[in-house]
């Protein structure tokens, strides 16, 4: 449910979006490239604003101006300078993307801890569950804006801007300004998107400086949907349309993500669904060469084809853990409390045993309120389904389930006797798809324990239902064992519960000096007509269902049927494990129980003898301690998540240190833990996609591994246990304020590359270097900290630190140029990914003019690095798991500070010294883990 | 009303593909002057009316309309002066707006457009009047795209929205040269009697050399980017088609027409 209320409030986040490429791409027909940078500009405004204490609205607000401003520079562009819309937009994007990171000052600003338009709207409106809480609010807004935009549209201004797209020629003789309207336009798109962008960064806890690559496509397709959905000149209709779009794509997303499909092809999935709706949209434009041969009709046909070969490949090749989940139907008869107590017990028991509805079983649960005609259908429906396994409750519902799924497993509970339904002959022998348990009230006992509670009495008074086979048999044994005590037994039949009070009444005519009741599912939905006859007359009531007692009876004999739910629970776990019912034998329930009731005997006069009341404390005792039993020893099988954003080499390394951990000498099977892994191929949309599955499928363990990993799923999840590694500062991430103080589901270990042991290194190797370069990309959040370390430690160890930028790795050779002319005397990388991509190069080109070259990864000496000096991140790794181990043996993440790691190892390339002339003392060869030679 | 003195306008300049398309025109139109323009193929009589109209700005000479020089001002700008009708059905007219809302447009023609205010129902049941004296079966298609009526209905209906606010210049563009002949006919009995009703300042572009005398009072001929002709009076009135015809094949020399082009001219212009 909550991935569907968290599609429909991204949706309506988006719509905002949608609504604004409308303006440029529908009404000025122009596919403006710039919102992918006003998107994240917009959330780079208003998160630094947050961050500032400004008021949420007021930055929201801000971030729509700066967006708009931003759409004006592309419409400058076009209007002024002629230059093509689409080129325009590309330069301007591109601009932004060094103008968003000069607003945000960093790549990534955590809102995890701000007041943000959310938590306003969480705090203003404090009714219904939080996400359905916001869908309503945000659903309002929206319409509100859409009846608003709609309106907007249709005044004597929105006229002029739609004309002005719609042809320019006449709008210009008309005496419109087509200019200051494609201006405008421009600008309106882009105050959209960067609300959108604002709204986005607030709703998932941060805004990151490459947030919004692949927006143009996002507000395209709504527009390219909603207008396939809606094909009428009415902008109210239109705009609607765009909304619902909007909408819909999110839905699209979810259902994918719903059905377990990869979310590494959700951007294929997204392109391909575009065009499926353009050309079936015929919006297509015309291949005048190929149209002719291949008409419009034949490509929507190869268009449609084409996409559903890519999703039955894509079904084909699902991973084998996605298989369908297994079907399980649970049937009762009514909502007798018996059967819901032995429903809910078994739901409860299934629970412990680790079954999740929705996750790896699904449940259809019926009652067919006591309606034999009902309890058919829902067999038959059964039936239809084919269920895994079906659970039935009380004798009417085994009965016909018996009779109509003869090759499903059927497993019953809170039955008297299998066998007088034909289940088996025996408990072992018995039809080979139905196992279950059950247990009849021994009615010798029942005549004991009333003799015993009421000695003078002589006549008792019964009554049942005779239309079910149970109760029949349960009357003919009662009557027999009173009889053979010397007792006289007045009975009568009822058929529906209105009679219960009336054949009470009758019974009560007749002189009787108890009124005892078998096991009866009608009689006892009437049992408060029985008393309303029984209570004013005094007449001792002893009743087979010990449930019920509290309601007014002097004693009740019978089962505790959450027990029965718990057997049935196990035995039905043992057939979803691949079990043969016909191998699991009936299990007859074990533990009876006596009650009685003190306060009614009392009213009644009546003397409970001690021995009586002894042998009802034992037999409480042992239920008692049967459950507590259960309760314990139940397998819990557990499921932890573990999260990684993407495989380079060191996500690779802690993740495999991690598994290597979790599953040390088998630690992970015996403790019943099933590991998932999830990978965001570095794709930010995904990351976040992961981490709202991760909590909507409700792991019990999650584990991530990366700052993005790290930052989404605790965004996302407040209460699963959370362990986290290889993230350079936790604190920057925005889950704490420190490492004592910190989101109190989750805590971790910090691993700060060893800057400032590889500058001191780097003195003791170069005493007499003085400057040290450093080449690094901004919009990388660990290497800027990496680069703030650099600057101190330099600072400490005297030198002085040059530092470039790079934000591609194109520009690599380019920038190691300019480094060189800046006279250094080593260079120095820590942990930037775009360096990282060219170290061969960089390398190569250092070697060439003799500049040592010392990295932070130790890997890197074998691409040509003299030194790296970083940490093992398989260590890292390993640490993690031992922090998650403690989680999951019941540590509380909340009690357990943030420990800074970082496992240092030095790596050397004695090629490289040697060919650059460096000389290095064998005691420092021999520390090295690793050497190149 | 309409006053150019000294107009040139080459396209792509210094570049060898350069078009000398006006070489100094000079032209007065009086106030409710109706101006037939003829000329040859590429003669430059669209860029004599774009000039006026102000989609590009001469490169020498001044153009006054209504006694204010607009040498220097915008299309848009003159739009509250000039209105026009080009020969594409499809120029005039916004196709994916509805009818009624194209006509909001022309009417809004030199006032503001203002965020609020709109398309209201006594306007609506205005412009059902109005479309319903185009007898083009418009009036019951108030709601209708553009994007679904005839060429003639739109022709028709541009025609109406440039006049209907009451312009004070009417341009024309070859406007009846794309539609069928029942179609011109029609839209040509409109022209001549919006701008007598409304005391229009007209110059009409057009190829039919009856059309030519037909309407209006006056008859300007261009060639080669200048004018070559300005007919009125009496010589105008005496004149037929076929002199026309005659005046253009005189004009031979000048435009170095082979004699078989003649023919051609004949027959075009017939
Ligand atoms: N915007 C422009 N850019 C470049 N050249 C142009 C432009 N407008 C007109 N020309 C050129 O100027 C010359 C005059 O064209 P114009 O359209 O005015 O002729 P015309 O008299 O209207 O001809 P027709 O009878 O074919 O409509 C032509 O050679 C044309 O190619
Ligand atoms: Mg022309």
């Amino acid at each position: 449910m909550e991935l569907w209320i968290g599609a429909l409030n991204l949706g309506l986040l988006y719509a905002f979006l949608a609504l604004g490429t409308f303006v440029t791409y529908r009404i000025q027909n122009l596919a403006d490239v710039t919102v992918d940078g006003s998107f994240t500009l917009g959330a780079a405004l208003a998160a630094i604003l947050l961050v500032l204490g400004v008021h949420p609205l007021l930055a929201t607000a801000a971030a729509v101006v700066g967006g708009a401003l931003a759409g004006a520079v592309t419409a400058f562009l076009h209007t002024r300078f002629r230059i093509n819309a689409l080129l325009a937009g590309i330069l301007v994007m591109t601009a932004l993307y060094s103008v968003n990171l000069h607003v945000m000052g960093r790549a990534n600003i955590p809102l995890l801890q701000t007041k943000t338009v959310f938590t306003i709207i969480e705090r203003s409106v404090p009714v219904l569950r939080p996400e359905l809480r916001l869908a309503v609010v945000l659903s309002s807004v929206v319409l509100a804006y859409w009846a608003f935009a709609s309106a907007f549209l249709r005044t004597d201004f929105g006229l002029s801007l739609r004309g002005a797209g719609n042809n320019p020629v006449m709008a210009a003789a008309g005496g419109v300004n087509v200019n200051r309207m494609v201006l405008f336009s421009v600008a309106l798109g882009n105050g959209h998107a960067a609300l959108t962008g604002a709204l986005v960064a607030q709703y998932q806890g941060f805004a990151d400086v490459s947030m919004g690559v692949g927006t143009v496509v996002l507000g395209m397709a709504s527009v390219i949907l909603g207008e396939s959905l809606a094909r009428t000149p009415n902008v109210f209709v239109r705009l609607l349309g765009v909304i619902v779009g909007a909408i819909i794509f999110r839905f699209l997303v979810a259902l994918a993500l719903f059905v377990g499909l990869n979310p590494v092809d959700l951007k294929l999935l997204t392109a391909g669904f575009v065009l499926a709706t353009l050309v079936a949209s015929g919006k297509l434009p015309s291949l005048s060469s190929l149209s002719s041969r291949w008409p419009r009709g034949r490509w929507a046909a190869a268009g449609v084809l084409g996409l559903a070969g890519i999703a039955l490949a894509v079904w084909a090749f699902r991973p084998k853990h996605e298989a369908r989940v297994p079907l399980v139907g649970i049937v009762q008869y009514n909502d007798n409390p018996v059967l819901d107590r032995t429903r809910e017990a078994f739901l409860e028991e299934m629970g412990r045993l680790g079954y999740r509805d929705g996750v790896n079983v699904q449940w259809m649960v019926h009652n067919a309120q006591g309606d034999t005609p009902t309890l058919r259908s829902i067999v038959d429906a059964f039936a239809r389904r084919r269920p895994d396994l079906v659970l039935t409750i009380s004798t009417p519902a085994t009965q016909a389930a018996l009779g109509r799924l003869k090759d499903c497993p059927i497993v019953f509970a809170t039955i008297a006797s299998p066998f007088i339904i034909q289940a088996g002959q025996s408990d072992t022998d018995h039809l080979p798809n139905v196992t279950g348990t059950y247990g009849a009230v021994p009615m010798d006992k029942m005549v004991e324990v009333v003799q015993r509670l009421l000695p003078r009495a002589r006549r008792l008074g019964t009554m049942w239902d005779p239309s079910a086979t149970n109760s029949a048999v349960n009357a003919e044994q009662f009557i027999a064992a009173a009889k053979a005590a010397g007792l006289t037994v007045e009975a009568t039949h009822v058929t529906t519960v209105t009679e219960v009070q009336q054949a009470t009444e009758a019974l009560a005519q007749k002189n009787i000096d108890a009124i005892v009741l078998v096991p009866d599912n009608l009689v006892f939905s009437g049992l408060d007509a029985v008393l309303k006859v029984t209570k004013p007359r005094k007449l001792p009531l002893v009743i087979s269902d010990q449930e019920r007692m509290e309601a007014g009876a002097l004693a009740a004999i019978g089962h505790d049927y959450a027990l029965s739910g718990i057997q049935a629970a196990r035995i039905a776990h043992r057939i979803l494990q691949g079990e043969s019912p016909k191998d699991i034998p009936f299990e007859p329930y074990r533990n009876l129980m006596i009650r009685l009731n003190a306060p009614v005997a009392k009213e009644l006069g009546v003397i409970i003898a001690p021995d009586l009341q002894a042998e009802a404390d034992r037999s409480a005792q042992q239920v008692a301690a049967y459950l507590e039993e259960a309760r314990r020893t139940s397998i819990k099988p557990r499921r932890v998540a573990v999260f990684s954003f993407s495989d380079s080499v060191v996500l690779a390394d802690s993740e495999r240190g991690l598994l290597d951990e979790l599953r040390d000498q088998g630690w992970s099977d015996r403790e019943h833990l099933t590991i998932d892994i999830k990978n965001a191929q570095g794709d930010f949309a995904t990351a976040n996609a992961i981490a709202e599955d991760i909590v909507r499928l409700r792991y019990d363990f999650i584990i991530t591994i990366s700052t993005i990993a790290l930052q989404t799923t605790a965004k996302a999840n407040r209460s699963i246990p959370h362990v986290f590694g290889t993230v350079t500062d936790p604190l920057r991430a925005g889950i704490g304020t420190s490492f004592t103080s910190h989101q109190s589901n989750l805590t971790g270990l910090a691993t700060m590359q060893p800057v400032r042991t590889t500058v001191r290194v780097i003195r003791e190797l170069f005493p007499k270097a003085k400057r040290i370069g450093i080449l690094w990309n901004p919009s990388e959040a660990s290497s800027e900290v990496c680069t703030f370390a650099a600057r101190v430690a330099c600072k400490e160890y005297g030198f002085e630190l040059v530092e470039l930028h790079v934000s591609a790795s194109g520009e690599l050779v380019d920038a190691v140029h300019a480094m060189l002319k800046k006279d250094i005397d080593v260079f120095f990388t820590s942990g930037d990914v775009t360096v990282s991509m060219g170290v061969d190069t960089v390398a190569a080109l250092l070697a060439r003019h003799n500049i040592p070259y010392v990295t932070n990864a130790p890997s890197d000496v074998d691409h040509g690095a003299f030194m790296g000096l970083g940490a093992n991140y398989y260590d890292v790794g390993r640490v993690t798991g031992k922090l998650a181990k403690r989680v999951m043996g019941g540590a509380r993440p909340e009690a357990i500070a943030i420990e800074s790691y970082t496992p240092e190892q030095v790596a050397l390339n004695l090629r490289v010294a040697q060919q650059i002339g460096v000389v290095l003392s064998s005691e420092f060869v021999a520390k090295a883990s690793k050497v190149v030679r | 009303m309409i006053r150019l003195v000294g107009v040139h306008k080459r396209f792509f300049p210094g570049d060898n593909s350069e078009v000398y398309a006006l070489r100094g025109i000079d032209l007065q139109v009086a106030e409710g002057d109706f101006v037939t323009l003829i000329g040859t193929n590429g003669s430059g009589k669209s860029t004599l009316l774009n000039a006026i109209a102000g989609s590009f700005f001469p490169d020498r000479g001044t153009i006054t309309v209504a006694g204010d020089d607009v040498t220097k001002r915008p299309d848009y700008w003159r739009a509250r002066y000039i209105a026009r009708v080009f020969q594409n059905p499809f120029s005039g007219t916004a196709p994916d707006l509805t009818v009624a809302e194209n006509l909001r447009l022309a009417e809004l023609r030199g006032k503001p457009r203002h965020p609020w205010g709109g398309l209201g129902r006594s306007s609506r049941a205005r412009y059902g009047d109005e479309v319903k004296r185009l007898e083009m079966q418009l009036e019951d298609r108030l709601d209708a795209t553009i994007g679904t009526l005839s060429g003639g209905q739109r022709q028709a209906l541009t025609l109406l929205m440039a006049v209907m606010a009451d312009p004070k210049v009417l341009l024309l563009d070859e406007h009846t040269a794309a539609l069928d002949p029942k179609s011109a006919a029609q839209v040509a009995k409109l022209t001549v009697a919006f701008v007598r009703e409304r005391k229009l300042t007209a110059v009409m572009v057009t190829h039919s050399m009856e059309q030519a005398l037909e309407l209006g009072n006056r008859t300007v001929m261009m060639v080669l980017g200048s004018i070559v002709e300005d007919l009125v009076e009496q010589e105008r009135r005496r004149l037929t088609p076929d002199d026309l015809v005659e005046k253009f094949a005189d004009l031979r020399k000048v435009e170095r027409l082979t004699p078989e082009l003649r023919e051609v001219l004949r027959a075009e212009y017939r």
